[in-house]
């Protein structure tokens, strides 16, 4: 093993990691990153800065090769579908070692150029984003602020411990912590750490966080947390002191921590909300994050300052950091193309989620920086295992339950085809819930459905489908980069096996319905935080996937096997048989077709060439706008 | 005056709250609102509760009686997403859809009516047949694409204004006259058109049989007959902008009512849809009295005292 | 105005004067009139022909040719007149498969809208009395109602679809038909031939078929051209909404709507459809225009 295996290692058995899984029953992760929400700061995909560029060049290097390939292809697309798919195979593994050896070596220089640059930074400048959707309310607790699909201010909040960038849980934040036994922890502020109102924060406000969104708060338990899943650990907690609380764990997580460490979780202001009330706090919140709110008009803008009292320097460790900016002002455009000119005419300097089209030539010219941000969503889509007929043939059985027919629809998509085509070429194929090129499950890379229609067709005759198999595919249009394409691409592939595709972009209302009362009868596009650096991570999405898919009786012995597999790892806390239960449940789950799998999205922002941002915490949605510098001209 | 008008107002409200009866049952068709504002890990009973605490439960009719006693005591609740007062969430954005709807009906009058008198005077000129294809070109292009086009042009490639949002005049300039494009086309045909038809109508040649001077007969004459066909088009019109103005909120990001109205359908927020809807419904029943109030200080034959 | 109207002593003319050439009977202004029939033809053409005139299959993908540009520019294939789209599909068979759902929205909802109005205003005109007042509320309410959100309603409770737009531009377009035959009836109505037929004892329905019909037909025919522009742009806005066709329709005004983000780049994505569009509806509209001043002079305001 490299250097860089044993790292990536350490990153995903980390303690938080591990237990993780446990801590968050439910499908918070899942459902919120469904709708793009509150779950900027999710802390799923924590990654180095070191191996995000480093993977970025690679990925440039692959993209050549790519074109190359584009050029074979137009000459004989079909016959040389196989054979690519092993080059590319091939590719990704040499991609991840490559990556190994040098992340090192990448890290040391990317702190120098780090040094080097600092003097260029204007710390007094500002800058105006746009984004494609605004939260309703500003509240970060409410399960209401959902709806910015780009984070449009969890730069307000900052959680009670900060995360180090291989996503762990560190000290240094607002306080650190003590496990006093395997049932309770001690939570100690640091004395000194102020609200943005001036109000030191005190244990007393940590307490009330947590009640608050595990809606055991007094002033209103019917409160509507969107963080009731990360609590479930939670038991009773009490104060010990001004700045000390004792939270008694309702189940065991070592992973306690991490959880209140998660990117984006808020902590609460006792005072405020009490004397003011939720209503009044969603409008104007007061919290303890890297910037200030100032003001905001719902639908147009949201203002804020840098907050100069933010405890955590440039130079920490952790995220989040005093940020360079000095103000930031949110501006609501829903139109890509508006986007676009508004950056064009100077109006903005940060335009959010740029379609790879539009955001490449703006590259090219050189006044403008394209930051491609892996989101760490995994696409693919479900299979309706759950329902007992065919929806489309009363009394036949549901044809999904066939997995001729689930390997079929794999190998109809030619998944390389849309992502070097209609996406930035950037993106990694899906695994099931891990990304090969991390080298978990990474014996699945050679297992790989590739794209082979004419034998997807035959699967499908054998099936008894050889007339065709009718369904429906659903998802909600507009939710990421390019969607409406790469889902008709998607459906055209599909008809060209055979399947008679109805696709149909749902509402989101009655999308979400449908989901979380597992109604749907048709496949269905569905994201999952991916790309996994940890295996805690896999087993939460092996648990939302659960939830949504699940009535209540297991499908099949394969089904039973992974649930198995998964209920043993968290239960295991040797972390490498752990690791190698789930990699089994991975395999099942892959060799099983069990979805369709596509790809993890890689997200295009197009800013201002006075703008730089490295990605540090890989966050779904947008830009961590404390880590935007503007530079000196 | 007031026998007039007190029917013409009892049939407003009737018109109102016919159009806001058809809104409330047609919200509650399309779904239930908890969907997507629940947690997403929220329990069977927490979203049984929030229907309960939200009066979703209640029978249709139920609904209907308290939202109609609601809008008696002018409390049409809260938004069930940001749980502010559906009329503040409205009104807040009130001004933004008001300011465009009149800046675009100034610019129909502006530029509509003067054009179509000067086309009708100068009947087969150069300037009436630009006119004219002007006008034939801007009643036939979606207003969606013209919006689009003036960002491409005067935003981008030219630089001159701004490309979307709300702040001062020059915000106001393209989604004004993306707004205007049609309703502007139509003033300038029909006003055309009636110019037309009342200059070649005998009193007009008397008049000038008489001795008037030229413009005199236009203005005094012609004009005013002429303006009174075309009030009530343009009183539609002004009243159908608020209503219209979603497509040209949608692409210039402008903060208004119909964006709110359209994004509040997909989320099922029924009081902000309902309180939408009727602000709608009453900005139109007034403008349509006042339509009618205009016809006494611009028709002769009702005005008393007329000098003619 | 006249000029453009049929002349007034036609008539005599035609009486007094021997049989003219075919030529010297054409009606006035016959070529510009040429020129909208062609257009009009060719968009019937291609809306009934469309899957045999479209040289290439309008669903067709090929992701490796996407967005060419059309074929006066560089970077361009042959095979593709006018470019292609996001997915590599042709834009030229697209516009012509295009034209088949306007052709088709326009075939309906134009005679849905006709017959529901006329038939409305007619009784309401007729009949008078309570009916008639009903309708005209009715006609108000319908004018009072925002008719974008009420599609966005329907659209979000049913989904989106082509039967629904039809179903919503019927509902939202019977109302001027109704107040046109309406007002022409209460003119009517009291004329020799109405009042005649009336006393010799013909029924309601047979007066109201066949004396006052035939006397309204001609504005009604005007007003329903004028609507194909009216129409088609009502079907692309709601697409553009999201609230149009369904995703399997090939629709004008959703090629406007998809190819909006990437105006910039690939002007022509929108241009081509929003030009169709606009040449479709300035062709109802001068058509209209031509109609009204040939049937009917009197009834220039007609809108």
């Amino acid at each position: 093993m490299t250097r860089h295996w044993t790292q990536l290692r350490r990153a995903r058995l980390s303690r938080r990691s591990l237990l993780r899984a446990s801590a968050r029953a439910g499908v918070g992760a899942a459902g919120l990153a469904l709708v793009g929400c509150g779950d900027d700061d999710d802390d799923d995909q924590a990654q180095s800065v070191a191996q995000a560029q480093q993977q970025d060049e690679q990925q440039q290097q692959a993209m050549q090769q790519q074109e190359q390939q584009q050029a074979m292809q137009q000459q004989a697309m079909q016959q040389q579908a196989m054979q690519q798919q092993d080059d590319q195979a091939e590719q990704q593994a040499e991609q991840a070692q490559q990556q190994e050896q040098s992340a090192a070596e990448a890290q040391a220089q990317q702190e120098e150029q780090q040094a080097a640059a600092d003097d260029n930074i204007d710390y007094n400048a500002t800058a105006i984003g746009a984004y494609g959707s605004f939260p309703q309310i500003l509240d970060q607790g409410s399960a209401l602020a959902r709806g910015g699909q780009s984070a449009s201010n969890s730069y307000h909040y900052a959680s009670v411990f900060p995360l180090e960038p291989q996503g762990t849980a560190i000290t240094g934040g607002l306080g650190e912590w003590e496990f006093v036994s395997n049932e309770a922890l001690i939570v100690r502020v640091t004395p000194g750490r102020v609200f943005h109102n001036g109000d030191p924060v005190t244990a007393e406000d940590v307490k009330f966080t947590i009640d608050r969104l595990s809606n055991k708060a007094e002033y209103n338990p019917e409160y509507n947390s969107a963080w009731t899943g990360e609590l479930v650990w939670t038991g009773d907690n009490s104060l010990i002191d001004e700045n000390t609380l004792r939270i008694e764990q309702a189940e065991p997580s070592v992973d306690a921590a991490n959880s209140l460490a998660t990117g984006g979780f808020p902590v609460f202001p006792k005072a405020v909300i009490e004397a003011d009330g939720d209503d009044a706090y969603g409008q104007f919140p007061i919290a303890t994050g890297p910037f200030k709110f100032v003001e905001w008009s719902p639908d147009e803008y949201i203002k804020s300052v840098r907050n100069d009292d933010y405890y955590n320097g440039r130079d920490f460790v952790g995220a989040p950091r005093m940020p360079y900016l000095a103000g930031f002002e949110a501006r609501l455009i829903p139109e890509i193309g508006a986007r676009v000119s508004a950056l064009e005419a100077g109006e903005i300097d940060l335009a959010n989620s740029i379609p790879p089209d539009l955001a490449v030539p703006l590259g090219d010219t050189g006044d403008y920086n394209v930051y491609y941000h892996p989101a760490q969503r995994g696409l693919h889509i479900k299979l309706p295992m759950t329902i007992d007929e065919d929806p489309y043939n009363p009394g036949q059985p549901n044809p999904w339950r066939d997995k001729r027919v689930r390997i079929a629809a794999n190998l109809a998509v030619d998944v390389d085809a849309i992502t070097q085509n209609i996406m930035t070429g950037r993106e990694n194929y899906t695994y099931s819930l891990s990304a090969g090129q991390f080298g978990f499950a990474k014996d699945l890379v050679e297992q790989r459905w590739g794209y082979d229609p004419g034998r997807a067709r035959e699967l499908l005759a054998e099936a008894g489908f050889a007339d065709g198999l009718e369904t429906d595919l659903i998802y909600l249009s507009g939710l990421y980069t390019n969607d409406q394409l790469f889902m008709e691409a998607i459906a055209e592939m599909l008809r060209d096996v055979g399947f008679i595709v109805n696709l149909i972009p749902d509402d989101i209302s009655k999308f979400l319905g449908e989901a979380r009362n597992k109604e749907l009868t048709a496949p269905y596009l569905f994201p999952q935080p991916a790309g996994f650096t940890s295996l805690g991570s896999f087993a939460i999405g092996v648990d939302s996937a659960a939830t949504y898919e699940h009535k209540v009786e297991v499908l099949n012995d394969e089904r039973a096997e992974i649930d198995r597999l998964i209920a043993e790892a968290k239960a295991e806390f040797d972390t490498e048989r752990r690791r190698k239960l789930l990699e089994d449940a991975v395999r099942i789950h892959y060799t099983e077709a069990s979805w369709l799998f596509l790809f993890e999205l890689v997200q295009t922002h197009v800013g201002a060439a006075r703008l730089e941002w490295d990605p540090f915490f890989l966050q779904p949605a947008s830009v961590e706008l404390w880590n935007l510098k503007s530079v000196k001209t | 005056m007031a026998a007039h008008l007190i029917p013409r107002l009892l049939q407003s409200i009737a018109v109102v709250f016919v159009v806001v009866s058809l809104v409330f049952v047609g919200s509650r068709l399309i779904g239930d609102p908890i969907e997507a504002y629940a947690a997403q890990n929220a329990t069977e009973e927490s979203i049984a509760a929030q229907r309960e605490r939200l009066g979703l439960l209640d029978p249709l009719i139920v609904q209907y009686g308290n939202f109609l006693w609601g809008v008696v005591r002018l409390d049409f609740g809260e938004s069930i997403f940001t749980e502010q007062p559906a009329w503040d969430e409205v009104m807040s954005r009130l001004w933004a859809t008001v300011q465009l709807s009149l800046a675009a009906f100034i610019l129909i009058l502006a530029i509509g009516v003067p054009i179509g008198v000067l086309a009708a005077i100068r009947r087969g000129s150069i300037p009436d047949l630009i006119a004219r294809l002007i006008a034939l070109v801007g009643q036939a292009m979606p207003n969606f694409w013209l919006g689009l086009l003036l960002i491409f042009v005067f935003a981008v490639q030219l630089g001159w204004l701004p490309t979307s949002g709300r702040g001062g005049f020059e915000n106001l300039v393209l989604p004004a006259i993306t707004l205007a494009g049609f309703g502007a086309a139509a003033a300038m045909r029909l006003t055309r058109s009636g110019m037309l038809e009342v200059l070649s109508n005998d009193y007009i040649r008397t008049a000038q049989a008489k001795g008037l001077a030229g413009r005199t007969v236009i203005l005094r004459h012609a004009l005013r007959n002429a303006l009174l066909g075309l009030v009530t088009v343009l009183g539609i019109m002004l009243a159908q902008l608020l209503a219209g103005s979603i497509i040209v909120e949608v692409v210039f990001a402008w903060p208004g009512v119909g964006r709110l109205i359209f994004r509040s359908i997909s989320l099922r927020d029924f009081p902000v849809i309902q309180v939408g809807v009727l602000v709608i419904a009453v900005w139109f029943v007034v403008v349509n009295i006042l339509v009618d109030l205009s016809y006494n200080i611009l028709d002769p034959r009702i005005r008393v005292g007329s000098e003619t | 105005m006249s000029a453009q109207g049929v002349p007034a002593e036609e008539p005599l003319v035609g009486l007094i004067a021997r049989r003219k050439p075919w030529y010297r009977r054409l009606p006035r202004g016959w070529p510009l009139l040429t020129v909208y029939l062609a257009v009009l033809t060719l968009f019937i053409v291609c809306g009934i022909f469309a899957d045999w005139i479209a040289p290439h299959d309008p669903t067709d993908q090929n992701l490796i040719s996407r967005l060419q540009g059309p074929i006066w520019q560089e970077e361009s294939k042959p095979e593709h007149i006018l470019g292609t789209d996001g997915l590599g599909r042709d834009t030229f068979s697209r516009l012509i498969k295009g034209s088949q759902t306007s052709l088709l929205v326009i075939a309906t909802v134009i005679p849905g809208s006709l017959v529901l109005g006329t038939a409305v205003g007619l009784l309401a005109g007729w009949r008078r009395g309570p009916f008639d007042s009903f309708a005209m509320r009715l006609v108000e309410v319908q004018l009072a109602f925002p008719a974008l959100l009420f599609a966005l309603l329907i659209a979000a409770m049913l989904g989106p679809s082509l039967r629904n737009v039809v179903v919503i531009l019927i509902v939202f377009l019977w109302a001027p038909y109704a107040r046109l035959v309406r007002a022409e009836v209460l003119s009517l109505r009291e004329r020799e031939f109405v009042v005649a037929a009336r006393t010799l004892g013909a029924s309601d329905f047979r007066v109201m078929l066949q004396h006052l019909l035939p006397n309204v037909v001609n504005s009604v025919v005007i007003l329903a051209t004028l609507n194909v522009s009216t129409v088609i742009i009502a079907e692309a806005s709601l697409s553009f909404l999201g609230a149009g066709a369904g995703p399997e329709t090939i629709s004008w005004g959703k090629m406007v709507a998809e190819g909006r983000d990437l105006l910039k780049i690939r002007f022509w994505l929108t241009g081509f459809p929003g030009i169709t569009i606009m040449i479709v509806a300035l062709v109802g509209n001068l058509l209209g225009d031509w109609l009204r001043d040939f049937l009917d002079p009197q009834l220039r305001n007609i809108q």
